[in-house]
């Protein structure tokens, strides 16, 4: 479904004299259909940077991404162009980032609603699904209706996490996504994430807590290159 | 699969002064926005970009970049120096029978075209939102007066129909309907803005250009008008560009985004992409002095 080859990141920083860094050389690894990938490394590996870099919020230095895509047919992520990556996005792949940003005014069912309404859902059942998920990833109905804003760092990643899943992603990237939980809230994400993949979601995950890691992928690549 | 822009602009250049060809030449350049040879202001030169079908369109840049000066070319209000604009529309404007495109606009360069073309697309297929509420709405008319009278200007008659059409909209933009009858003059700024929103879209517009909307509102008015804008987009499919200085206005509202220096663009590119992984110095410095 995805073939990673050759895959390399450099950040030209013109703000500090022209200085480059490696955000990460020479990645090269894939993954089939319904399965998930797990990317393992130190810190400043630059696991994020791939994971950036396959959504294209990262323009990749080197190297291909190739993408069986629903829309286009094979396609490489690297050089699709901005349009397509667009489309991309809002119909094939979605992106559980480390945090939430926050959308002013705006009540936590209705983020978790809102990507299903931009695909032609009507607002009721559109609010009924995200409770749904809400309640499976154990948000108490009553904060269903207030602010993210206000919410605890696990409530809001929560959050995050139901929004990213809502439309059940043909790919779904993931980096850190359970960081700032407990371990029952981890559970319950992890068993999510697994229900998601017998659904046939195929996923490619940056995880620190190797249990999380081993639950949810079938292969695993270490990033080992850099520092 | 990806539809056909509905705004390309080509070229675009404006030159306030009298001009040379160092400053005209599209092929010349120089540092700054003045003209090294006749001293003229660049406000904007060989701006260039498509504007798709209900895609949010940001554009960003410091002070005197040129921004305002391009939406209001777009807009029509003040005529380019040099370039061209071209507008595609195919499908309907809503179900008030509000017409798309005069067929003296299809495939033609805008900026050239006979002025009741130009006042035909100003009237039914863009709306805008200036940067200050002076330019955008006549203050001592009332709220209710001001979107009726765009109204009238997009050939609707029906005074009681688009009363109701009025009220309907400051309501959605959250005036209280009993204040429709005061002048705009007696409003808050963030009331004025969001006045200038109901008007702008009391015409169902294909393209919205919005300057600056929420500049100046203190933050918990800023939400309510950003809020508007989001709804807007869920709800009318509007193409919108977005003009701000504010980077987190840009990222909460838009999918691309176009950097502008010196009447310039320097950088364009997915709107997440350009806030972190800009690539072109100026913006780098602009991303970085942001909070
Ligand atoms: N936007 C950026 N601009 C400049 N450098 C960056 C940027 N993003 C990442 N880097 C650099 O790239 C390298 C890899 O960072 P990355 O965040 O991908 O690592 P990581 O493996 O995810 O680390 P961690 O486990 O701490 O999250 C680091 O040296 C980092 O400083
Ligand atoms: N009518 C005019 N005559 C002369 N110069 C002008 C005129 N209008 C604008 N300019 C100049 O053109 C440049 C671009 O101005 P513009 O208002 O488009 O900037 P902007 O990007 O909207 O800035 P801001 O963020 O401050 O609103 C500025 O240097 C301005 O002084
Ligand atoms: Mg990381
Ligand atoms: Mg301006
Ligand atoms: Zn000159």
């Amino acid at each position: 479904m995805v073939r990673i080859n050759g895959l390399s990141k450099v950040f030209k920083m013109h703000i500090l004299k022209g200085k480059t860094i490696e955000g990460f050389k020479d990645v090269t690894c894939s993954v089939k259909p319904g399965q998930a990938l797990g990317i393992k490394g130190k810190s400043g590996k630059g696991k994020s940077s791939v994971l950036k870099c396959i959504y294209r919020t990262y323009m990749p230095s080197r190297g291909a991404i190739e993408y069986d895509s629903k829309s286009y047919g094979v396609i490489d992520l690297a050089r699709a162009n901005e349009h397509e990556i667009i489309n991309i996005r809002k119909s094939e792949i979605s992106f559980i980032t480390q945090f939430l940003h926050i959308i002013p005014r705006v009540t936590a069912i209705d983020v978790v609603a809102e990507p299903l309404l931009g695909s032609g859902v009507g607002v009721d059942e559109a609010r009924e699904r995200a409770a749904g998920v809400l309640t499976e990833l154990g948000i108490p109905k009553a904060l269903f209706d207030a602010f993210p804003s206000t919410f605890s760092g696990g409530e809001k990643q929560r959050i995050n996490i139901a929004r990213s899943v809502i439309k059940a992603p043909r790919l779904l990237l993931m980096d850190e996504p359970t960081a700032s939980l407990d371990k029952k809230s981890t559970m319950t994400v992890v068993e999510l994430l697994k229900g998601l993949k017998a659904k046939g979601t195929t996923m490619i995950g940056a995880f620190h807590d190797m249990w999380v890691m081993e639950q949810i992928s079938d292969s695993i690549y270490e990033m080992d290159g850099g520092l | 699969m990806i539809k056909k822009p509905v705004l390309k602009a080509r070229n675009i250049t404006k030159i306030f002064g009298k001009g040379c060809p160092t400053c005209l030449d599209d092929d010349s350049d120089f540092e700054g926005n003045i003209c090294p040879d006749c001293k003229s202001v660049v406000g904007c030169k060989n701006i260039s970009f498509d504007l798709y079908p209900n895609e949010v369109l940001g554009i960003v840049g410091e002070s005197g970049s040129g921004k305002s000066t391009l939406v209001r070319m777009l807009y029509l209000d003040i005529e380019p120096t040099k370039g061209e604009m071209f507008l595609e529309f195919d499908g309907d404007l809503g179900d008030d029978g509000f017409s798309g495109l005069p067929a003296q606009a299809i495939g033609a360069n805008i900026f050239s075209a006979k002025s009741f073309v130009k006042r035909h697309i100003k009237n039914f297929f863009f709306g805008m939102v200036y940067q200050s509420a002076q330019l955008g709405l006549k203050l001592d008319v009332t709220a209710g007066g001001n979107i009726v009278e765009r109204m009238l200007m997009a050939n609707n008659r029906d005074i009681k129909k688009m009363r109701a059409r009025a009220s309907y909209l400051l309501g959605k933009t959250e005036i209280p309907v009993e204040r429709m009858d005061e002048p705009p003059k007696n409003f808050s700024g963030g009331m004025q803005q969001r006045v200038q929103i109901a008007k702008a879209i009391s015409n169902e517009p294909a393209i919205l250009l919005l300057d600056e909307v929420t500049t100046g509102l203190d933050v918990s008015v800023q939400a309510k008008v950003l809020d508007l804008i989001r709804t807007l987009q869920n709800e009318i499919k509007v193409s919108m560009l977005v003009v701000s200085h504010d980077l987190g206005v840009i990222r909460l509202l838009t999918n691309r985004t176009i950097v502008m220096k010196n009447g310039r663009i320097i950088e364009s590119g997915l709107t997440d992409q350009i806030l972190e992984d800009p690539q072109e110095e100026y913006t780098q410095i602009l991303v970085n002095s942001a909070l």
